[in-house]
């Protein structure tokens, strides 16, 4: 015998199967295992594992030793899969062949080992000649070897000539010798005991053993193994009875009760007793209370089917449920259609070649075997006996059989192993399975057992719950088999194992039951053939729909569903009536006739045209079954007014309440007004042209009236916890000084955001500093372009520069505009990369302007480059990015002038140090544009064609007028020579703009009381004009604020009118700062708006807090 | 094959990214390369406005070729386009020009004029739905909005007999308000930084699909 010890190991096996692996015989257990339990545990399979024991067992189908616990579950029900016990059953038939292999060649056709998978190798291996080492697995051989080892059993019995042990009575187990005594009839009982062991053991096991040679096996089943699976089929389908109209309940059946019926059936006589049953029955179990008395079980007989009965029906029967033995063959055809691909591919599985013997094993495709099977696949045939009979079950016991159950029976019951009746197991009350031989669970199925067992829960609990939970309730004491009152030696349930009874069909069990059809057959319609279709082949899902006869081949559960359909009324039940009913009547309202001069005129049976909105009017009729509170009717009709639904008539209706057919054209019509009145309320606002109105008044009256009495201008002071020092950082810029500006804003907000710029670059302008632009918005490089170009060109500006009016602002020389910077903020880290990397490469950002001109700019590090950065920006993000990837880098001082809606974001960084000043808003533009602006002298005009001065001519206007800190050189053409100490710009630096005043009504500190007075005169074009003399003692008779480290001077930007002595022959034009009075007009303008804004929300939330209190008490009451 | 790319993809955007994040640190050795690579997604984000710029005029284009719905404003479109495209580059030319260029005409004539007129009308709709606030329900949400929006719209006036008003508009706007800005400046800032280490760590999907 091959050397096939070596088995699979724990780690390849399903979790289930890796504690039931032993030791073989000679073999230590593995160290971590626990010492086998005493053979006589009836726990010991499920607490120790001693190795496969049922591998074992069935291979070693000769020794005759009992089935271990396990074993005798797999028979009834076990939580392996079936298709693997079927394989263990082939394999163990697989090695009894090979046992006689030498003999018998053709049971099992030799193979080359290459060509066929390992599992299949078994069969070889166990039949033939040790295979190579190499073409066969260790644990394969290693499984061979077992049979050769002779010190394995040590109680096993004597061996045949063919090495098998001969089946004495010494040898025989216990659950199997019950057989002996086993007796289901009189003439059973007749027979000898030696006959009636022998019959009791299933033929496979007699073969197996050696007792019965396949030869010898009844001739139906040699025959069997001529035929091949699918006219094995059709003898199992003429064995069906007829089925009956029921069938069309069949699919509601489970499983485990199909089982039932397949035990029933094959047990049942085919005349039904003709008894009616309860009503009360289930439908999935109509029928089967009315078959004869004699065919069902005798648990079945205890059933009580009344309502009283059921009200106060005890989990469990009274009585325990006497076993029959079930159709295994039967059960097994039902449930084909449930056969792993696998398992379907097998042609021969129906025709075995030894009727009497599982299947070949070597015909299975083991390649499709899932691999933990394939290592369980090959037992060594040393050990197992035969199996008892798996599916002796009793009804109550296999409906808590799990689905794969029903894939164990059909397999371990396939017409491939088919069981002469005298070797059937029997199953009866006198000749069951000993205590200790049943299976647990079904020990578990006694009426001794709890109810609580047997929950769904417990018992779907899988895997070993399952069975510690019914060893638990039974103690341990009760064996498995002994409670069924199965015995493997049974003989008397092998007359109920024909073939006849092979397959189980619930409609050939409903038909005997002698229901009365409840289909009828459509006789005058069945032998109708459309004209054209004669000799057509019917499609096969027409075929599986025919309403055929019940019983033949051509009835099916889907035809019966169909015939359901026609069934009279009369014989459907008060239910199935009323509903009909119900439908034909909804049926009939839902869908009117359709007019005949409807496109689907004349077509039956299809969606019939209907008018939506006329089902929406409908929808009135509909809920007015529906209640509805005030809410939901308001609700109601608010969607039907948006709808214009209101517009619609309401449907016409016929006598009997049905709406008619709407006339399209007057529906259109009503559809249309009612959208023209949706549309005409849409357009009656007038709330919206009141707000509208208003605003635009309160926006533009004070261009129109002096509200300087009633409005007054803002304090010209900033905050430093909301300014910082912006004034302060611009006035710190000297000559030559460039500022990075960051022009993040577009068209959209230049009205709030010019306000802002204009000053700020005009001061820095001043300063003699060089703005740099640069912006990641394209639209904002274009309007800084546009706001640079009207600064270079404004006269004032030009003026207090020293420059003619010719002579404008220009770049690179003066400002630059760098080109619009894409990437957003990674432009942004771009732009100081060579800043904050030595190594890094001037990409040229700085190189050329907007326009493509060179700017001159060298720029390598933007700290030593720029003295500023400003950030104008109208929303919080794009400064959050300059103050991250700029100001944090570069670490130069940065300012912001953001929008008010941006001031919030602003403010945490002005607090946390990171700006250096923040303006915000038109009121800050305000401030900021007002101190600068009366902090600039007026200045001459100068000539056009004349030589630049180099200092802007400042006209004194009044003795509190903040003269400039220098005296300013007022050279004047070209003779002039200018003073080495003036200062390039006309700001100079002792000026201090701005003061700190505590907001916002606090009492300055400085020596001037701040008095910004609009003067809506003081815009002179042509005076005054003063000579040369004049302006120079003007200058220096004006009075200059000592400065002091703390002190902020206070200016007045109160113009001085020319005096009428002022020199008519005066050449120069004194240029008062600009906008002064459009600035105090806006100012004006947006106080007013805003004024009107709150006012008209003011008004309208209390107008609606009134109404919605009013309605609200109306809604109370 | 997707697969493939998507790893390469995503181990790419991970060793640039360390790169980068490497390159920020004072003294790093590849700042060299991490600059570059800054300055590659600022020309790649150029040429992407240009073919944007261009696929704009082709859809357009395409629009009126077809005679699809609204063709009418699709030509005015690309004509204004290129016109402008024109005038420009006549203008870089200095072929065209004065003291004030066409292209800044054009843009404060229509760009300008446009986008205030349609920002303007903000002010008009903001108006109108808070009147119309509590027209149909009235919560307390909705009340507190209401009256934060009247003191600091009253507030900011500053008007001397509401004085009351300003102090509590300024304190709204300092206090509460700052204290949300600097919450959400917060939020912004672990987001972005959550977003980094996703890209860094590979789980930002975006690069693996």
């Amino acid at each position: 015998m091959p050397d096939n010890r070596q088995m699979p190991q724990g780690e390849d096996l399903p979790d289930w199967l890796r504690g039931h692996i032993h030791p073989y015989p000679g073999e230590e257990p593995a160290p971590s295992e626990s010492p086998a339990e005493p053979a006589g545990s009836p726990l010991s399979w499920a607490e120790e594992p001693e190795g496969d024991s049922e591998a074992l067992w069935f291979a070693d189908a000769g020794s005759q030793r009992p089935p271990p616990d396990e074993i005798a579950d797999m028979g009834g029900e076990a939580m392996e899969p079936s298709w693997l016990f079927d394989d263990l059953d082939e394999e163990a038939a697989g090695a009894a062949d090979a046992g006689t292999g030498p003999a018998e060649p053709e049971a099992v056709p030799p193979s080359p080992a290459e060509a066929l998978p390992d599992w299949l190798e078994i069969a070889d291996s166990l039949g033939e000649e040790p295979a190579p080492a190499a073409a066969i697995p260790d644990w394969l051989a290693a499984a061979g070897a077992i049979e050769a080892d002779e010190g394995f059993v040590e109680d096993e019995p004597a061996a045949d000539e063919e090495g098998f042990p001969s089946p004495d009575a010494a040898a025989v187990p216990d659950w199997l010798a019950a057989a002996d005594e086993l007796t289901l009839d009189d003439e059973e009982e007749a027979v000898p005991e030696e006959e009636a062991a022998e019959a009791a053991t299933p033929e496979w096991v007699l073969v197996d053993t050696g007792q019965l040679s396949p030869e010898h096996l009844p001739p139906e089943a040699a025959a069997e193994e001529d035929l091949t699976y699918e006219e094995w089929q059709e003898i199992q389908a003429e064995a069906e009875r007829e089925p009956s109209a029921e069938e069309m309940l069949a699919e509601e059946v489970p499983d485990w009760f199909e089982e039932i019926g397949a035990e029933e059936a094959s047990e049942v006589p085919s005349e039904p007793v003709g008894k009616t049953g309860p009503e009360f029955v289930p439908d999935w179990y109509l029928g089967l209370e009315e078959q004869g008395e004699a065919a069902q079980p005798e648990w079945f007989d205890n059933l009580d089917f009344s309502v009283e009965a059921l009200a106060a029906a005890p989990i469990l029967p009274e009585e325990p449920p006497e076993p029959e033995p079930p159709a295994v063959e039967a059960a097994a055809a039902a449930s084909l259609d449930e056969l792993p691909d696998w398992f379907a591919d097998m042609p021969d599985q129906a025709a075995p070649p030894d009727a009497g013997q599982p299947p070949d094993v070597g015909q299975l495709p083991g390649a499709e075997l899932p691999d933990w099977f394939a290592d369980i696949g090959a037992p060594p045939a040393a050990e197992a006996p035969a199996p008892p009979a798996p599916d002796a079950a009793p009804a109550a016991a296999v409906a808590e059989q799990p689905d794969w159950f029903a894939e164990f029976e059909e397999a371990v019951q396939s017409p491939a192993a088919p069981v002469t009746p005298a070797a059937a197991p029997v199953v009866g009350a006198e000749g069951g399975l000993a205590p200790g031989e049943a299976p647990d669970w079904l020990a578990g199925l006694s009426p001794e057992v709890p109810a609580e067992a047997l929950s769904s829960d417990a018992i779907y609990a899988g895997g070993d719950d399952f069975m510690k939970i019914i060893d638990e309730e039974l103690g341990g004491e009760i064996d498995p088999l002994a409670a069924l009152g199965l015995s493997a030696g049974g003989a008397a349930d092998a007359a109920l194992l024909s073939e006849k009874d092979a397959t189980f069909d619930l409609d050939a069990l409903l038909a005997e039951s002698g229901l009365p059809p409840i289909v009828e057959e459509r006789a005058e319609d069945e032998d109708e053939i459309v004209p054209g279709l004669e000799g057509a082949e019917m499609p096969d899902w027409l075929a599986d729909a025919q309403t055929g006869e019940p019983g033949t081949p051509g009835y099916s559960a889907v035809g019966a569903v169909l015939r359901r359909s026609e069934t009279p009324e009369e014989e459907l039940s008060e239910r199935l009536r009323l509903l009909r009913k119900r439908t034909g009547e909804a049926a009939a309202v839902a869908i009117p006739a359709a007019a005949p001069s409807d496109a689907l005129a004349g077509v039956t049976d299809g969606l019939s045209p209907t008018t939506v909105f006329s089902s929406v009017a409908v929808g009135r009729q509909v809920q007015a079954g529906v209640t509805l509170d005030k809410t939901q009717e308001a609700r109601v009709a608010t969607l039907s007014a948006l709808l214009g639904l209101e517009a619609l008539a309401e449907p016409e209706l016929d006598e009997e309440g049905r709406p008619l057919p709407v006339d399209k054209a007057a529906e259109a019509a009503r559809i249309k007004e009612a959208a023209r009145r949706a549309r005409a309320r849409s357009r009656r606002k007038p709330l919206r042209l009141v707000i509208t109105v208003a605003l635009v008044v309160a926006v533009i009256l004070p261009f129109f009236a002096d509200f300087s009495s009633l409005i007054s201008l803002p304090v010209a002071a900033f905050d430093p916890a909301r300014n910082g020092e912006m004034d302060a950082a611009i006035q710190a810029l000297r000559s030559g000084d460039r500022v990075l500006i960051g022009f993040e804003y577009g068209p959209t907000s230049a009205g709030e955001m010019d306000a802002l710029a204009v000053p700020l670059l005009m001061h820095i302008l001043l300063r003699g500093a060089q703005p740099v632009i640069v912006s990641t918005n394209p639209a904002g490089i274009l309007h800084a372009r546009d706001v640079l170009s009207r600064l270079a060109h404004d006269e004032f500006l030009l003026a207090q520069l020293g420059r003619p009016i010719d002579r404008p602002l220009t770049t690179p020389d003066d400002y630059v505009i760098l080109p619009y910077l894409p990437g957003g903020v990674v432009g942004l880290r771009a732009l100081t990369a060579t800043s904050t990397d030595v190594s890094a490469v001037d990409r040229g950002v700085f190189a050329v302007d907007l326009e493509g001109n060179p700017t001159g700019l060298n720029v390598r590090f933007l700290q030593t480059t720029f003295k500023l950065v400003l950030t104008l920006a109208e929303r919080g993000e794009d400064l959050r990015q300059w103050v991250e990837q700029v100001g944090v880098p570069v670490r130069l001082p940065l300012a912001a002038a953001v929008s008010v809606a941006a001031e919030p974001v602003a403010l945490p960084y002005l607090h946390s140090g990171q700006l250096v000043g923040l303006l915000s808003g038109y009121r800050d533009a305000y401030v900021y544009n007002a101190i600068l602006m009366a902090a600039l002298p007026p200045v001459v005009r100068l000539p056009l064609a004349g030589p630049t001065s180099r200092a802007a001519a400042a006209a004194i206007a009044g003795p509190t007028r903040t003269p400039v800190g220098e005296p300013a050189d007022i050279a004047e053409g070209p003779s002039a020579t200018p003073s080495p100490t003036a200062p390039v710009s006309g700001l100079p630096d002792t000026v201090r703009l701005i003061t700190y005043t505590p907001f916002p009504s606090a009492t300055p500190t400085a020596t001037f009381t701040p008095s910004i007075t609009p003067s809506p005169t003081q815009v002179p074009t042509e005076a005054p004009t003063l000579t040369e003399d004049e302006l120079t003692a003007a200058a220096e008779a004006s009075p200059t604020p000592p400065p002091t480290a703390t002190e902020r001077i206070f200016v007045t930007a109160t113009p001085q009118e020319a005096g009428p002595e002022a020199s008519p022959t005066a050449a120069r034009t004194v240029l008062l700062p600009p906008d002064q009075t459009y600035r105090d007009t806006r100012w004006y303008s947006l106080t007013l708006g805003t004024l009107a804004a709150a006012v008209l929300i003011g008004v309208g939330a209390l107008f609606n807090l009134a109404r919605f209190r009013s309605s609200r008490r109306r809604r109370d009451k | 094959m997707k697969r493939i790319s998507g790893i390469l993809a995503s181990a790419l955007v991970i060793g640039l990214g360390l790169i980068t994040l490497w390159g920020l640190f004072p003294g790093s050795p590849v700042a060299f390369i991490a600059t570059v690579l800054v300055q590659l997604v600022v020309v790649v984000s150029a040429a992407a406005v240009l073919i944007g710029v261009i696929n704009l005029l082709w859809v357009h284009l395409r629009r009126v070729l077809r005679g699809d719905p609204g063709w009418p404003y699709s030509l005015a479109l690309f004509f204004a386009a290129l016109a402008v495209i024109v005038i420009v580059t006549l203008e870089r030319l200095n072929l065209i020009g004065g003291e004030v260029s066409l292209s800044t005409f054009l843009f404060n004539a229509v760009q300008v004029s446009v986008e205030s007129a349609l920002a303007s009308l903000i002010v008009f709709f903001l108006v109108y739905a808070a009147a119309r606030l509590f027209r149909h329900r009235v919560t307390w949400s909705s009340l507190l909005f209401v009256v934060t929006l009247l003191i600091i719209l009253i507030g900011w006036l500053h008007i001397p007999a509401l004085d009351f008003f300003s102090g509590v508009s300024e304190w709204i706007r300092t206090i509460p308000a700052s204290a949300g800005a600097r919450g959400l400046l917060i939020g912004i800032a672990l987001g972005v930084a959550t977003a980094g280490v996703r890209v860094l760590l590979g789980q930002d999907p975006s690069y693996r699909e």
